[in-house]
């Protein structure tokens, strides 16, 4: 049994349906991994153990009598901790939030419990998802399972370390800004942002309203396709979710990049993108030419802008969504306060950390009386034409590659105290945020410290079947190469 | 660019406690010292965007489109004591907070 944690979703529900094991078999087989891995990964801040297992021998059951949920009934998931789960914490990796159990589920926790998915248990994360590296959590630093010196990413690091380490098949992240994909290019997982109103928000703890979308981590590109297929549609819960029909990513998933065109954006090639991860990422668009795609540079000027209109932006939605943790209806109060004031001011300043007041400071000032034309007016025009280069160059080509990030994962506290050398971490992963287009990451090579590096697909809006596609063709190159 | 918006802006204490009082924040001396020195940092790094022009051409807004709103109808929601356990502080159902009306009075 040793071994079973290793595989991924889809082999998984092949062997619980030929019987190989039991869902049982497998929570406790995961179960096992977490107590043996937690210690140098800390990818969790709180597992589920007992409930897991009462609900895979539910699962069980149903699968005897004839009446299971479908394909994954019985498989565990981790879930990031911003995403609520009735009965269970939901922390943001926030002292604000230490102890708070949603008297609901959020939608996507709803669709996966439907169908049959145990969730095991939740998390870590930067504080409210705000950061790069999961330093900013409140309880813990996840590390990275390839070097337990440097970080896993973040904001989703939890999610992506636990899939890396084997501690969970698959796990739900959120990306409001890359946090699905840079840990993901971190740790060597496959993280798909989906395009903006694929998915329900609906029970996702609000950072960037207008930015932010649930995505899947998983160790295969198939494994994702499923999940995502699973989890996204129209959700009354939630307007923005968009009216598109029932999501197939798997059918057309070999289909193969024969003349599809791909660009890669000058912009994401240039000054701070590492050699290395240039030099690998380049060597995927050869693969992708030598397996028929047309692949060429694209140009994206207004690139330049991302970067500050993603910080403005997302700091002025955060400073308005954050003024709910006001120590009154949920979460963390002061203890001693002498008026209502006093309450507000004292519960959010000690129960909310200094990433998260830097974002609320700086959101409060792009959208405060005498600046607001100065920085928020700004960074929406910039959205506005970083969008409008989206449009023109997806009539040019189908999809766009790039790298996730600029290097592989860096040391713990190298740059905790630079918040703009953080920020910077961000630069290819915004964009596709401020577009609201679907962005992938995958793994696309190893650097020569041993780290993974990860490249990115982009593609127009709901175009999610065909960066699957693309993805899994270089995918099961890499299968054929090695095997 | 001119000049003038390529000097670095710097956050005064000032500034920052009037910023902090709007957002319902708090911060001792040496935290203020160490915010005013990360917004004066964060705030040239968003210095980028006075290069575009917004006069003139009317500012594009990309607001969200919103799909659909569904019919303005209450259906099963989630029940009273379980939001209300939820709070630090309650009483017969309701969460209890400092005295709001005359607040300041003796």
């Amino acid at each position: 049994m040793g071994d079973i944690v290793k595989r991924g979703v889809i082999e998984h529900a092949e062997a619980l349906a030929r019987g190989e094991y039991s869902a049982e078999e497998l929570v406790r087989a995961y179960l096992a991994r977490i107590e043996e891995k937690e210690a140098s990964v800390d990818a969790f801040l709180y597992v589920d153990c007992e409930r897991a297992l009462d609900l895979a021998r539910e699962s069980d059951k149903r699968r005897a009598d004839g009446v299971s949920r479908g394909r994954f009934d019985g498989i565990p998931i981790a879930v990031k901790d911003n995403i609520c789960t009735r009965s269970m914490p939901t922390t943001c990796a926030s002292k604000m939030l230490d102890g708070y159990i949603p008297p609901y589920d959020a939608t996507v926790i709803e669709r996966l419990r439907a169908n049959g998915f145990i969730i095991i248990g939740k998390t870590n994360m930067d504080e409210f998802g705000m950061g790069s590296s999961c330093e900013n959590s409140a309880f813990k630093i996840t590390k990275n399972p390839f070097d337990n010196e440097r970080v896993a990413g973040g904001s989703s690091g939890g999610s992506a370390a636990a899939v890396a380490a084997f501690e969970a098949p698959c796990a739900l992240g959120s990306d409001t800004g890359g946090s699905v994909r840079q840990p993901s290019a971190f740790c060597g997982t496959v993280g798909m942002k989906p395009t903006y109103g694929r998915v329900s928000r609906y029970g996702l703890v609000a950072f960037a309203s207008s930015l932010e979308q649930i995505g899947v981590i998983t160790s295969s590109v198939a494994d994702n396709a499923a999940l995502l297929g699973m989890m996204a549609g129209q959700d009354a819960k939630d307007a923005t979710t968009a009216s598109v029909g029932a999501a197939d990513f798997e059918s057309d998933i070999s289909g193969g990049v024969s003349r599809l065109r791909i660009g890669f954006p000058r912009e994401l090639f240039g000054k701070g993108i590492s050699r290395e991860v240039r030099e690998a990422v380049l060597a995927a668009a050869e693969k992708y030419g030598d397996m028929g795609a047309e692949v060429f540079e694209v140009s994206l000027p207004s690139l330049e802008y991302a970067l500050p209109a993603y910080y403005v932006i997302s700091s002025a939605e955060a400073s308005s969504n954050l003024s709910r943790f006001d120590g009154v209806r949920y979460g963390y109060r002061a203890a001693e306060y002498e008026n209502i004031t006093e309450l507000y001011l004292r519960s959010r300043s000690q129960g909310l950390g200094d990433e998260v007041k830097r974002r609320i400071m700086l959101g409060t000032f792009a959208l405060s009386a005498g600046y607001y034309d100065e920085y928020y007016a700004r960074a929406r025009r910039a959205a506005a034409l970083i969008k409008r280069d989206f449009e023109r160059v997806f009539r040019e080509c189908d999809l766009l590659l790039s790298p996730t990030t600029p290097e592989t994962a860096f040391k713990i506290g190298e740059k905790k105290n630079s918040p703009t050398q953080m920020y910077a971490t961000d630069i290819c992963s915004v964009p596709a945020n401020i577009a609201g287009i679907p962005a992938l990451s995958l793994p696309c090579g190893v650097s020569a410290e041993g780290l993974p590096i990860g490249m990115q697909l982009m593609g127009d809006s709901f175009s999610e079947a065909l960066l699957y596609r693309a993805a899994y063709a270089f995918e099961r190159l890499g299968e054929a190469k090695n095997g | 660019m001119t000049d003038k918006s390529r000097e670095k802006r710097i956050f005064s204490p000032e500034e920052a406690e009037h910023i902090a009082e709007l957002a319902k924040l708090g911060f001792s001396e040496s935290e203020l010292k160490k915010i005013c020195a990360d917004m004066s940092d964060i705030i040239a790094f968003a210095s980028k965007l006075s290069e575009l022009c917004t006069e003139g051409d009317s500012v594009e807004t990309d607001s969200l489109s919103v799909d659909s709103l569904r019919e303005d109808i209450s259906s099963g929601g989630i029940p009273k004591d379980e939001l209300i356990s939820a709070a630090a502080t309650s009483c017969d159902g309701f969460i209890t907070v400092p005295r709001v009306i005359g607040e300041g009075e003796s």
